[in-house]
């Protein structure tokens, strides 16, 4: 169970986040939904346990305050994907990957490390970039490397549950990865995950996420369960735009500016 | 251009050999290979045939705990240069950085300028002055460093970035200190104080080798068991601390280690710049930036750099000892651009 309460987040004594609170049960995707400067990422990032986040209020991750986890300890069960990225030394994609295993193998490998660095590798479609310079590739490629990382860090404690906090995911990826991202985070789930994700995309926040937080200025405008209904009311307070919502053929929902149609 | 790690460090091995033995031979006095072979015969079996005591002596006691001591710092200065690069992520950054250097030259500046006239004065300490000006360096460097830490630190954490920042204000404060007490020296303390800032290894002996053969084991291997730690931190501060780093206890050990190592090499041998900057990258160019290989190899490198320029800086002119800093420089500025150059296109730098 990862609980939210109350929360409060600090950068540089500047309020980011104020009093949100939500609770999730059982593994399922919760997405961030909100425009600019809504606190997305600060949120991400404060449930990830960074010190620069000041905190106040309870965060709760698998019914232990995060101030109580060790850095070590919580780096076995919650990874992180940054929004933003940069490598200052040329390694290869392989070594940055593996550098996911840290936290269980302390740097040395091992051949089950290698194992699910290659099961990693292929599930991002990236097997045949292992050797190529992280500063070589295209945003895309960069994005997927990080995002192998993330899984392999996760994919050590079969059991247990994990937490994965994913800021912007799909960010530099086109159609054909955005899916794959969200396949990959439902499959995730069914591996005994938690994925928080950060969005731009509503539609596609609306078609693979499970619960939907939606903020403004960092405040909660709704916690809204995807499966149930809902309207285009709270999307139009957070993104202070006129929507229509639009039911697609298999029940699949899209949500679009209404200007659309005025054009 | 990228080789295989096994076939670098045989390929440093054997240049290390082949360094140190031109490096006993080279020099303002001349020796004979027969002779040197004789002394070699007598080191390893006991045979005790015709030795020159003048050549033992240029030999044993003089060329050969040079050219370890240069190897010493030389590893020494290239790896903690590479570990703080690694630190602030910055391939740009040296081991100097964080006032080191600069607060070593300080206390010595203001020991030799204001000092002087005080030890002149009781004869007692004119005896042991000798072995004041390494002491004095040491703790000025230890000093200035904790100033720097202590700056950085602000509301009980130590940030990276803000260490960046102390630092540069320290070295500028530093050198105008410096400056100013320069005003008041005369003509021979300039002389003494510049050369002091150039670097030499003119007064080199088993001595110091004794006191720096600690540093040199416990350094390199203490930097070593920091090395995946210091991969992690190549993803970025907040990056490392979710892989389950701590950040800020690694920054401090690796601010200290470098602080404490390179602070021994420069209160014996003056400042010698260049070689914890650019080691660091070749080593990087060849071996890649993991910094399992990088540590070692730079220590290789960085030995065997500082032993060439050292035989370049004693034997280049005849009669006189030019300042090793000059030489690396010299050596080292040419070699890094050339690879700059070539590999800013392969690896889009």
């Amino acid at each position: 169970m990862i609980k939210i309460n109350n929360l409060d987040v600090f950068i540089n004594k500047i309020k980011i986040i104020s009093q949100v609170s939500f609770v999730v049960k059982k593994p399922s995707i919760i997405g961030f939904l909100g425009p600019n400067g809504a606190g997305k990422s600060t949120l991400i990032n404060a449930i990830c346990g960074l010190p620069n986040y000041k905190t106040c209020g309870e965060i709760s991750i698998f019914d232990k305050n995060i101030k109580d986890w060790s850095y070590q300890d919580l780096a076995k069960k919650r990874a992180i994907l940054p929004q933003k990225f940069d490598l200052p030394f040329p390694f290869k994609v392989n070594e940055v990957v593996m550098m996911g295993a840290y936290p269980h193998n302390s740097g040395r490998l091992t051949k089950n490390d290698i194992l699910l660095l290659n099961k990693a590798l292929r599930e991002l479609d990236i097997f045949d970039l292992k050797e190529r310079f992280f500063t070589s590739l295209s945003g895309g490629q960069k994005q997927r490397v990080l995002i192998a990382r993330v899984l392999l860090q996760i994919s050590y404690e079969k059991e247990t549950e994990k937490l994965v906090l994913l800021d912007e995911p799909t960010s530099n990826l086109d159609w054909k990865y955005q899916i794959q991202i969200a396949k990959m985070a439902k499959d995730l789930v069914s591996k005994n995950c938690y994925v928080f994700v950060s969005l731009h995309d509503v539609n596609l926040a609306l078609n693979f996420c499970d619960y939907l937080l939606i903020l403004k200025e960092g405040k909660k405008i709704s916690y809204l369960d995807v499966h149930q209904s809902y309207s285009e009311k709270e999307f139009e307070v957070a993104y202070d735009l006129d929507l229509e919502m639009i039911n697609g053929l298999n029940k699949q929902k899209i949500i679009q500016p209404s200007w659309y149609k005025e054009v | 251009m990228q080789i295989k790690p096994s076939v670098f460090f045989i390929l440093c091995f054997i240049s290390l050999i082949i360094f140190l033995i031109s490096g006993v031979l080279i020099g303002q006095y001349e020796i004979e290979y027969s002779k040197f072979l004789d002394i070699l015969k007598y080191l390893l079996n006991g045979e005790k045939s015709q030795i020159d005591p003048l050549t033992w002596m240029v030999i044993v006691d003089l060329r050969f705990p040079r050219l370890i001591c240069t190897f010493i710092i030389g590893a020494l200065l290239a790896v903690s240069g590479a570990c703080m690069q690694g630190l602030f992520r910055n391939p740009l950054v040296e081991p100097s950085l964080l006032g080191v250097s600069a607060g070593a030259a300080t206390f010595v500046v203001i020991f030799l300028v204001l000092g002087s006239s005080i030890i002149e004065k009781y004869q007692i300490l004119s005896n042991i002055s000798s072995y004041l000006v390494p002491i004095i360096a040491f703790s000025g460097s230890l000093f200035t460093v904790k100033i720097v830490v202590f700056l950085a630190t602000i509301n009980g954490r130590t940030s990276i970035g803000s260490l960046l920042l102390s630092g540069i204000a320290i070295n500028a404060f530093c050198g105008a200190l410096m400056g100013m007490v320069l005003y008041f020296a005369n003509d021979n303390q300039l002389r003494s104080i510049t050369f002091w800032n150039l670097g030499s290894f003119s007064n080199i002996g088993w001595f110091e080798v004794y006191c720096l053969f600690p540093f040199f084991i416990f350094g390199i291997y203490f930097f070593y068991k920091l090395h995946s730690e210091l991969n992690i931190l190549a993803l970025g501060e907040d990056q490392a601390i979710s892989l389950g780093i701590h950040v800020e206890k690694l920054t401090k050990k690796i601010i200290y280690l470098s602080c404490l190592t390179v602070g021994a090499c420069v209160s014996f041998t003056g400042i010698i710049g260049f070689v914890g900057l650019i080691i660091p990258h070749l080593t990087r160019f060849i071996l890649g930036p993991n910094f399992k290989l990088l540590i070692p190899g730079s220590a290789f490198l960085g030995g065997l750099l500082l032993i060439v320029s050292d035989i370049g800086a004693r034997s280049m002119i005849q009669g006189a000892e030019l300042p090793i800093g000059s030489i690396t420089a010299l050596l080292g500025g040419p070699f890094f651009l050339y690879q700059i150059f070539k590999s800013s296109q392969e690896l889009n730098l």
